[in-house]
């Protein structure tokens, strides 16, 4: 094969494979259900460190046992894919259950697809100053980052008096999930565009 | 010897042979002009172009990173097909208007980090947070295609590395098995096979062995120490890895030379693992179901049996040196197939396992030999050095109350270690100069 010819080929593959990665995350954005997801700071000082914020959520805890135990299955183990059953609330949508297979959700919730980090056996009860029994699932839906510009993100870092952050996300049919817009107090900071 | 090295020898002895007549004085120029033909050059021009690659790529990174705010995703987007277009662009360049073939290799390298640059930044711009190895993944493939369509080793040793720190991440971190690398090393092994790589080619059989080591990072294998199922798995990888040597030594292709001293350096750390009387003993347990690992066990003794059979019909040995050969290997594997099957009760294996790791040992140094080949005579002999010592400490050790006699003993291993350095300098002498010792 000519030189120049697979010069030419090999720019359309890398760019294909990138252009790929983008068609993805906007395909998720465009045909995804629209949630709002309650976000839990991870340094109460410093929400977001550097260039991109560490974004954690109320679902991100999912609690097996107890009171406040989510449903479905209960036997997980780290790196496990978990299919977690939202109920859509603009407020922040709340988990109901965590499953292995997709199938055990009804199609009245929504179906967010994730990956188990941890599972902690135990938490640390604040009134006894003592360790508690309570199985816990840590885990990550692959939007747990979002990249700002740099010095448009103090407002954002540091929410004046009351003020909440919580994260727009389009859940596609697969189950992955993609950030669509930050919201400050209900509304939209951020919007996510194609350029 | 390398051929700088031969070179200078050449130079230095010609005007003495000349002297004595052996070489005539238009001989003499010939010898030259080809030993100078054959010389590496430009290996310093090799290394700027590379190195310039590396800073280059690093600076255009570090010069998005700065100015990356000011500008629109599209902008964004645009330069980043710029820079990866352009490293490719320059390739083509460097080879067909400049000449230029070692620039041309520093430009491939460069579109592997660029390509790599890409991938990063548009995961930043679209926030796409996926997991992470498979970043790796398309980065190595990335890397993989360029050095296939470009015929550029740097890119593939580029990929290579990228590839091992996959599925470093994913066996080792996340313990998961990265089967998807296989394919990976069955394309990578085609353009290693058309061309004469050979650090691409060594680095192709670590990341195999890195990847073997990564099967006993897996949950289902159970903890390190706790189970004599990766005693089982070892084995069975050792048996394996001595079969793709043999397959490898049979073959005089670049690619099978190149690989080789990677897989017998791995086969012989496996043999002498299993040399140790304590190896094992405290975690041996029968297994629950042993079909799976009989059903492995024929897998890999295949592999071995298909590169001792290539090895017996290759060789030109005399029918005495090759039945040696022979029953060494029967041994070997007999061995190996003995740890898979019943787990040790006793420190009698490693006695054998002593007996063939010294057999072993002179029959490759015996090959080293017979073919001229410096770095098998020095593992060898490597391989015996540390053997001794290690077979001396774990005696002294365990026999304290002996331990004037074990003394003695080791003066007179150390002499008699001596005494072999010395025949190994008399052997790489007798090599050098072409005499069969």
């Amino acid at each position: 094969m000519n030189l120049w010819l697979k010069i030419v080929l090999l720019v359309l593959v890398q760019a294909a494979a990138l252009a790929a990665m983008i068609a993805d995350k906007q395909w998720t954005l465009n045909t995804g259900t629209p949630a709002v997801l309650k976000t839990v700071p991870v340094d109460p000082r410093s929400l977001f460190m550097g260039d991109y914020a560490r974004l954690a959520y109320s679902i991100s805890q999912l609690r097996l046992d107890g009171e406040t135990a989510v449903g479905g299955d209960k036997d997980f183990k780290r790196y496990d894919t978990v299919w977690v059953a939202l109920k859509p609330d603009p407020d922040g949508a709340k988990a109901i259950s965590v499953h292995h297979q997709r199938s055990a959700i009804t199609p009245d919730l929504l179906a967010l697809k994730g990956e188990v980090q941890h599972l902690n056996e135990a938490e640390w009860d604040r009134t006894s100053n003592k360790s508690v029994k309570q199985r816990t699932l840590n885990v990550r839906y692959g939007i747990e980052q979002y990249y700002v510009q740099e010095g448009t993100g103090a407002q954002v870092e540091r929410p004046q008096g009351n003020e909440k952050v919580s994260i727009l996300v389009a859940i596609d049919p697969r189950g992955k999930a993609g950030i669509l817009a930050v919201l400050l107090d209900g509304r939209e900071r951020y919007r996510e565009t194609m350029f | 010897m390398n051929d700088r090295g031969f070179g200078k020898r050449i130079v230095q002895e010609l005007p003495r042979w000349q002297k004595e007549g052996w070489v005539s004085v238009e001989g003499s120029q010939a010898i030259l002009a080809d030993v100078s033909a054959r010389q590496p050059k430009m290996a310093w021009a090799s290394s700027l172009a590379l190195a310039g690659a590396l800073l280059l790529g690093v600076g255009v990174i570090t010069w998005f990173a700065a100015h990356w705010n000011e500008m629109s995703k599209l902008m964004k987007l645009v330069l980043i097909f710029i820079a990866l277009t352009g490293s490719h662009v320059a390739y083509g360049l460097c080879l067909t208007r400049a000449a230029l073939p070692k620039l041309a290799q520093g430009m491939a390298l460069l579109s592997v980090l660029f390509f790599g640059a890409a991938i990063m930044l548009v995961g930043q711009i679209y926030h796409i947070d996926a997991h992470f190895p498979d970043g790796i993944a398309l980065w190595a493939a990335g890397g993989l295609l360029t050095a296939w369509l470009l015929n550029s080793q740097p890119a593939m040793v580029a990929s290579l590395a990228l590839a091992a720190l996959w599925t470093w991440n994913e066996q080792f971190d996340f313990r998961v098995m990265n089967w998807p690398l296989l394919g990976y090393m069955i394309l990578a092994a085609v353009p290693l096979y058309r061309h004469d790589w050979k650090l691409a080619a060594r680095g192709w059989g670590g990341l195999l062995i890195l990847w073997m080591i990564g099967w006993h990072a897996q949950p289902w294998i159970g903890e390190v120490w706790a189970s004599h199922a990766h005693i089982r798995l070892f084995a069975l990888q050792v048996l394996g890895l001595a079969g793709c040597w043999a397959l490898a030594l049979a073959s005089e292709h670049p690619f099978a030379r190149a690989v080789r001293a990677d897989f017998l350096l791995a086969v012989l750390i496996g043999a002498f693992v299993f040399t140790f009387p304590d190896f094992a003993l405290r975690h041996a347990k029968p297994a629950s179901d042993l079909a799976p690992w009989l059903a492995a066990l024929v897998g890999a003794a295949a592999i071995y049996a298909a590169g001792i059979i290539s090895l017996v019909r290759a060789s030109e040995l005399a029918a005495v040196r090759l039945r040696i050969g022979i029953a060494l290997a029967v041994v070997f594997a007999l061995l190996l197939a003995f740890e898979v099957i019943v787990p040790r009760s006793s420190s009698m294996p490693a006695l054998f396992w002593n007996a063939i790791f010294l057999g072993a040992l002179y029959w490759v140094g015996d090959l080293g030999i017979r073919h001229g080949d410096r770095a098998m005579v020095n593992r060898a002999f490597t391989g015996f050095f540390i053997w001794l010592l290690a077979r001396y400490f774990d005696t002294f050790w365990s026999l304290m109350d002996r331990a004037l006699f074990f003394m003695v003993g080791g003066v007179l291993l150390l002499a008699g270690g001596g005494w072999l350095e010395g025949r190994r300098r008399a052997l790489l002498r007798d090599i050098e100069s072409g005499r069969q010792p």
